[in-house]
């Protein structure tokens, strides 16, 4: 397929357009306590926005390769939207009245369940954030800390741990993948054993880097952790984040508090390659066989195109050999460190095609049929001799067994690539005379039942697990 | 009521002019249609360059005169993005009049001629759009630092 970054990169800038668009709509408060008016600027700047995009959905209509120039152009007017967006987000401070969905919850709930219990923190709070990052905090240190700058020392005498989801990605469970990484930091005592066993800071770098480094081996911990618990779906969801971001080799920028994107997004690759953990992917129009190669190509094509034109300046900590080093020393010791109550195995992902399949179909995937089971049972079914049916074979294989998290989760990347993407291309990128306002709204929508498929999906899940408990 | 967006001399935005400037050259280079809107946006671009080369070659006095922070903030990325300021000033006005003559005529200028002037307008905006989006980056990075600890 040809300019396969920017098509990828110009669909989820539209998709976190549409989620704004959506997330305004959906909020049935607004309107009654302060007035249509303010929700109507909003809408007004996403269509503003919109136009700025119509030069490069015409173009990229044409399906004719970009040249260097043009692909440099077309990332950057992207980034640029995006950025545009990442700020009217921003603003969202003046909509109130947004509740967090028990999905979330529950979801949450599920990936601490990962957590051996005497690591595990009781409860994890949720923020709908109106900056679009996803963060964690200490929310009681948070709150002494604001009030020592008013010159008020109050002892809260408590952790709270808390995870930051931006407003508009209330309903996208695909991208609450993120959030497990932010789950990570609350496992302090496995963070801490980082630093307790083989020496992973090298003697010679002095105390800054020192803390900088402190800081990327926690950052690297909370990614293999996601990996460990999520498997390929939490490079998918990092890697569009990171894509959304990566203008002009940012990709490869390190800050004080994070390794580069591209670094952390090579260390997950790995860690998937090491535990063979992968989600199959055979379509035709696609030159990727699973979905961890689909992602992390994409955005090293976007770094790639960002170092045609950026040489980008490596801070002293990341110079490859150190940095080599301190990975290498981290990843040696991390399976023993996170050492989670489950870890998963290939064997885990076998029936996420078959979901992705119902997901397809519209067909929620909270629980499954285990196919090999029915399979079993249809052949003592066809020889019915009453005295030898294996009655508990059989009403075991009637039975749907609940999809785990990370199945749902998986399935819905999967289904994505599949279904989502082309559909949305055909949408964009095909010369028609519908408006760029129509067509953003007929994806938004399709954005929203697969939301719902996979909200239903979760729930549904939780649920039949409950009954099992009792 | 002070309204947040009444200046008169708001600037341009120079990486968004480059941008939809190179993709209608590109059309031109290909033999599409082009809208003269956007390559009268490259000429656009090409006025306010040459005002922020010429500041930079000969700077005045600024206290005399309003300057507005963005056009100060992006004749300080030209200058420290250590370019040969008079040499991309002469460029600068050649693609100028290079995009002028293909809105007249597309044939006008050869393949590697437009090629060069796509290359000269996303080289010379990218130290100014980088700075311009530096700054945005490092409001959003403070306000996440603030919560994250």
């Amino acid at each position: 397929m040809v300019n396969l970054l920017e098509k990828v990169l110009c669909i989820e800038v539209l998709e976190k357009m549409s989620r704004m668009q959506r997330f305004l709509r959906l909020e049935p408060d607004v309107a009654r306590l302060q007035g249509a008016e303010v929700v109507g600027i909003f809408v007004t700047a996403l269509d503003g926005i919109l136009v700025n995009v119509e030069p490069i959905l015409r173009r990229l209509s044409e399906d004719v390769e970009l040249d260097t120039w043009e692909s440099l152009a077309t990332v950057r007017r992207l980034s640029d939207i995006f950025n545009s967006v990442d700020e009217l987000h921003a603003q969202l401070q003046f909509i109130h009245g947004t509740w967090l969905r028990p999905e979330t919850h529950v979801f949450i709930k599920n990936v601490l369940e990962f957590i051996p219990e005497d690591r595990r923190p009781e409860r994890v709070s949720v923020i709908l954030s109106n900056t679009y990052s996803f963060e964690e905090s200490d929310l009681s240190s948070y709150f002494e800390y604001v009030l020592r700058t008013t010159n008020v020392s109050v002892a809260i005498q408590r952790e709270t741990p808390t995870v930051f989801l931006p407003k508009i990605e209330r309903d996208n469970p695909l991208n609450w993948a993120i959030l497990v990484h932010e789950c990570g930091h609350t496992d302090s005592k496995g963070i801490n054993g980082l630093f307790q066993g083989r020496q992973i800071i090298p003697d010679q770098v002095d105390a800054f880097t020192q803390n900088i480094l402190r800081q990327w081996a926690e950052e690297i911990y909370c990614d293999i952790f996601a990996t460990q618990v999520l498997g390929p779906a939490y490079l998918a969801s990092f890697a569009t984040f990171a894509l959304t971001l990566a203008a002009a080799g940012r990709a490869e920028i390190a800050s004080e508090t994070h390794p580069a994107d591209i670094v952390r997004i090579c260390i997950i690759r790995e860690v998937l390659e090491k535990n063979n953990l992968k989600v199959a992917l055979t379509e035709p129009w696609l030159d990727y066989d699973d979905v961890t190669s689909f992602f992390y190509d994409v955005l090293e094509e976007h770094t790639k195109l960002g170092r045609k034109y950026v040489r980008p300046v490596i801070p002293w900590p990341q110079l490859p050999l150190i940095l080599q080093d301190f990975v290498d020393a981290i990843c040696e010791q991390i399976d023993e460190l996170i050492s989670l109550k489950r870890q998963l195995t290939l064997t885990d992902f076998s029936r996420i095609d078959h979901l992705a399949c119902r997901l397809s179909k519209r067909i929620p995937i909270g629980s499954c049929h285990n196919l090999e089971l029915v399979e079993l049972a249809k052949k003592d079914l066809q020889e019915v001799e009453l005295d030898s049916l294996k009655f508990n074979e059989v009403r075991e294989a009637a039975q749907e067994p609940r999809t785990l998290l990370w199945e749902i989760i998986n399935a819905g990347w999967l289904h994505k690539i599949r279904s989502l993407y082309p559909n949305a291309f055909a949408l964009f990128f095909t010369p028609s005379d519908m408006a760029p306002q129509e067509k953003i709204a007929s994806w938004g929508e399709e954005l929203e039942a697969t939301d719902r498929l996979l909200l239903k999906s979760i729930e549904s899940s939780e649920i039949q697990k409950l009954m099992e408990e009792t | 009521m002070k309204a947040h967006n009444d200046n008169p001399n708001q600037p341009l935005d120079p990486a968004k002019l480059a941008d939809d400037a190179v993709l209608a050259l590109s059309s031109v280079q290909r033999g599409s249609k082009v809208s003269s809107e956007l390559l009268e946006e490259g000429i656009q671009l090409c006025d306010y360059l040459i005002h922020l080369f010429q500041e930079l070659k000969a700077p005045q006095v600024e206290t005399e005169r309003l300057i507005l922070r963005a056009v100060r903030d992006d004749r300080k990325a030209l200058r420290e993005s250590g370019i040969d300021i008079d040499k991309a000033y002469r460029k600068t006005k050649e693609v100028k009049k290079w995009i002028s003559d293909l809105m007249h005529n597309p044939s006008s200028h050869s393949r590697e001629e437009i090629e060069s002037i796509k290359e000269h307008l996303m080289s010379i905006t990218l130290p100014i759009w980088r700075h311009r989006t530096s700054e945005f980056r490092e409001r959003k990075m403070k306000r996440s630092l603030i919560v994250h600890g």
